[in-house]
């Protein structure tokens, strides 16, 4: 098939969008599909970018650009998705965020005038989707309670999902995720403080927050208890899953969350939180893992439980594992529901 | 606590846990890892091709970069000369400035003093010939109106000032508020002041008024492409070379300007210190000579005081022999400071020798000018300094050299010297202090006599400027009748004190003459 495969293109900012798209592209491609792909320079500043990027998009028929036929068109984001093309599929990673569920009590006003032409805009192209997916079951959700549009969850595996081994547990629980609000370092920090276990917290990852987080750990002289991995390459990021105690994973409200499943493919349970959004979907509390209160003291118990009870938790990550087997999640099962 | 593993032995094991997983490369340099895959599917001689030809690509992006750099070091050394040469011209501009006040405020001060001696002419009242020996014109001329061979001179004006007087000098008018205006914020924005003068000159306004300057042409031609260049968008930064050379040029005027202005500031404050020495010198005897009153006094004064004519030709004689010897000795004529009623001067004549006279007073000048002798109005420095080296025989003063101060007469004493031939004679006769009489009383019948001069410092004096030969010829005691009974030792000491010679004079020769090379 001739596909056309579109997201968005934001320069030097790498997370999990670009792996998603990455792999999509790839996975079409080792199938025999023919593949262009379309990325859209996107800027979260001034907000009337955004507007323009809506319009923009809006008006792009791709049913057969300069001729040439293109027989399917695979849109991943916001506010790609808003193209034409008759046989249009939208798997949805997430949508404009701050328009929706993070959309704040006393927004800006070039907030508000997003908040008044997003919504539409979604309802508007959404509906004219041949086919509706989203990135997990919690993205899913927000689209029906949102915008009461129903979208079939289809999961991804994450990044290197064929290299994930299980090793033995060392005495430190790991944190991988870029050091940002919404992913709640200062959460395990303080966390830190407050567990009894002798265990150490490996934190992997930059961000917005690394500074204000190596200043938590100065101030309250935690240099012994937690390292922050600035860089940190594949290689490293593996044997630090196949080797801890477990991973600490307490986001506020992810949207799907890789660090999850490649937990669950290293073979270890998983701490999360209970306003966490995507890792509820693939964590059951007691069983693969530990689902909190959203606070230190809770996290900092988990940590104990997990280390009083280090056979406990290696079962947890047994099960974990399995069940990620279970669900079958695989590029090649992406691939035929996406282009059914 | 007791089996936590520290941080940095478990960052160390799982590093080398790490090792042992071979993971694709999705983050590091994936760039080599994708050719080299291509590689091996592809053709592989295709593929050596392609890499042959990137890595040509490679050696040249290399020489590329290569030729920038240099280019960019040879800018970086331009840019540091250009900095360095402006550095110099800031410094330049700030001595220029220096040099200006200095040369400001001693104008000032010279002008202070010029009033001064023009004073003193005023109090001549015409009978000297002003200036003669006197002050140049130290008032600043004004910018003339429309010379334009002036224009280097505008340059050492500043800001406002300068425009005006180029609107006055280039365009013969003054600058009219736009003008001022515009190129007041030319100069602010960092236009040289040569580059204002070159665009005036490009008017229409100038052009009509067909006169021109060679140098000033020159600059304009500099001027004119530094703005063609300035035009040209591509060509624009070229305009910097024209530029810099009037900025240089603009420099370099200014500098010379400075210097000339600084050396003619040395001469006039030399001119005006000569001038202010003899001008106070002359002060007192100026005073009275200027008052005809006075001179009148002092005329009348003379002749009460001094007696008679007759008995003071023959106190005179008493010098006509040495006055003989020193003219056979050296040639050239007599001059006598002071000549007074010429009494000296027609004795020297009667005696066959040729002598001139000068005086301060224009009565006794035109007396002795009656009596046939060759007499000026002068004072007594002012008529040595006007003489050659070796021209005189005798320079003789009678009753002159307690009118003086000491820094005159010193240089009245350097002064004869000079102008002697070898072997000449000074002679100058002076009240005599040894007698106490004279110093403590009749000296100062003269209301213009300074202060006694005694034997033995005239004699150091005499010395001190290389006379040799000294001799001290006291006269004039008085009359027997007036001594106290002699015989007792204290009354020859008192006689001795209150009634020896009134006057002396001292005889000095310079080294040399006739006798001497003779013998």
């Amino acid at each position: 098939m001739r596909l056309i495969v579109t997201a968005n293109a934001t320069p030097f900012l790498t997370g999990g969008a670009t792996y998603h798209f990455d792999g999509l592209v790839a996975a079409l491609r080792e199938r025999g599909h023919d593949v262009e792909t379309l990325r859209f320079p996107f800027t979260f500043h001034p907000e009337e970018s955004i507007l323009r990027l809506m319009d923009w998009c809006e008006t792009l028929d791709l049913e057969a650009p300069n001729g040439q036929r293109v027989d399917k068109v695979i849109s991943l984001q916001f506010p790609g998705y808003g193209v034409r093309h008759p046989r249009h599929v939208v798997w949805i990673m997430h949508q404009h965020r701050i328009v929706y569920d993070l959309y704040p009590d006393e927004p800006e006003e070039a907030v508000q005038r997003l908040h008044e032409l997003i919504p539409p805009f979604d309802n508007r192209v959404l509906a004219l989707a041949e086919r509706l997916f989203a990135n997990s079951r919690n993205v899913s959700a927000r689209l029906s309670r949102f915008n009461g549009l129903a979208a079939e969850p289809l999961y991804h595996p994450p990044p290197l999902a064929g290299h994930f081994r299980q090793g033995e547990a060392l005495n430190y629980v790991f944190m991988p995720s870029r050091m940002e609000t919404l992913k709640r370092q200062g959460l395990v920090l303080e966390a830190a403080r407050l567990w009894r276990a002798p265990v150490t917290c490996v934190l992997a990852g930059r961000g917005g927050l690394l500074e204000t987080n190596k200043r938590f750990i100065a101030e309250h002289d935690l240099g012994e208890r937690v390292v922050i991995l600035e860089d940190c390459p594949d290689a490293e990021k593996l044997a630090l899953y196949a080797n801890c105690l477990g991973v600490l994973y307490p986001p506020r409200d992810e949207d799907y969350g890789y660090v999850t499943l490649e937990a669950q493919l290293a073979g270890k349970p998983v701490v999360t939180c209970d306003d966490s959004g995507g890792p509820l979907e693939l964590i059951e509390d007691g069983a693969t893992g530990f689902v909190v209160a959203p606070t230190a003291q809770a996290i900092a118990d988990a940590v104990d439980r997990l280390w009083d009870d280090r056979e406990g938790a290696r079962e947890m990550g047994r099960l974990g594992l399995a069940r990620y087997q279970e669900r079958g999640i695989s590029w090649d099962d992406v691939v035929d529901r996406l282009t059914e | 606590m007791t089996d936590q593993l520290p941080i940095d032995q478990l960052l160390v094991r799982l590093r080398r846990e790490a090792a042992a997983f071979n993971v694709p490369t999705l983050d590091a340099t994936p760039r080599r890892a994708d050719l080299e895959d291509a590689a091996t599917a592809a053709d592989g001689a295709r593929t050596s091709i392609r890499v042959e030809a990137l890595e040509m690509q490679l050696a040249s992006i290399n020489a590329l970069l290569e030729d920038l750099r240099s280019a960019q070091r040879a800018q970086a050394a331009a840019i540091s000369l250009q900095q360095d040469r402006v550095t110099a011209i800031g410094r330049m501009e700030v001595d220029i400035r220096v040099l200006r006040e200095g040369v400001r405020t001693s104008g000032a001060a010279l002008a202070s003093l010029s009033s001064e001696a023009r004073d003193a002419e005023r109090r001549e009242a015409g009978l000297q010939e002003a200036g003669a020996n006197g002050a140049p014109d130290l008032d600043i001329p004004p910018v003339p109106l429309g010379d334009v061979s002036y224009w280097p001179r505008l340059l050492l004006e500043q800001g406002d000032e300068f425009l005006k007087a180029a609107y006055r000098v280039l365009l013969d008018r003054d600058i009219d508020s736009g003008g001022l205006d515009g190129y007041r914020a030319q100069l602010a924005a960092g236009r040289g002041a040569l580059e204002v003068l070159c665009d005036i000159t490009l008017s229409d306004e100038f052009q009509r008024r067909e006169v021109d300057d060679a140098g000033l042409r020159t600059y304009r031609g500099v001027y004119k492409r530094a703005r063609r260049l300035e035009r040209m968008p591509l060509l624009r930064f070229l305009a910097r070379l024209p530029r810099g050379r009037l900025q240089r040029a603009e420099s370099s005027i200014r500098a010379s300007l400075a210097a000339e202005i600084a050396l003619a500031a040395r001469d006039h404050v030399n001119a005006l210190a000569r001038e202010a020495r003899s001008g106070r010198a002359i002060d007192a005897a100026a005073e009275l000579a200027g008052d005809p009153c006075l001179d009148a006094f002092y005329l009348a004064f003379e002749d009460a005081m001094r007696g008679p004519e007759d008995d003071i030709r023959a106190g005179l004689t008493v010098y006509l022999d040495a006055v003989a010897a020193a003219t056979q000795r050296a040639g050239g004529p007599v001059l006598d400071l002071g000549c007074g009623r010429g009494e000296w001067l027609s004795l020297l004549r009667d005696s066959g020798h040729a002598a001139r006279g000068i005086d301060l007073s224009p009565t006794m000048v035109e007396l002795c000018c009656s009596r046939g002798h060759d007499v000026t109005l002068s004072d007594a420095l002012a008529a040595l300094r006007a003489l050659p080296d070796n021209s005189l025989s005798v320079v003789s003063g009678f009753h002159i050299i307690e009118h003086l101060p000491f820094p005159v007469l010193f240089a009245v004493f350097a002064e004869a010297h000079r102008v002697l031939q070898p072997g000449g004679l000074v002679l100058f006769e002076t009240p005599n202090p040894e007698n106490l009489l004279v110093g403590a009383h009749t000296f100062y019948h003269d209301p213009t006599h300074r202060h006694p001069l005694t034997p033995s410092s005239m004699t150091f004096l005499a010395k001190f400027h290389g006379f040799e030969d000294i001799e001290i010829v006291r006269q004039r005691p008085y009359p027997p009748e007036a001594l106290v009974e002699p015989g007792t030792p204290a009354a020859d000491r008192l006689n001795c004190h209150l009634y020896g010679p009134q006057d002396y004079a001292i005889l000095a020769r310079k080294r040399g003459g006739a006798d001497e090379a003779a013998g």
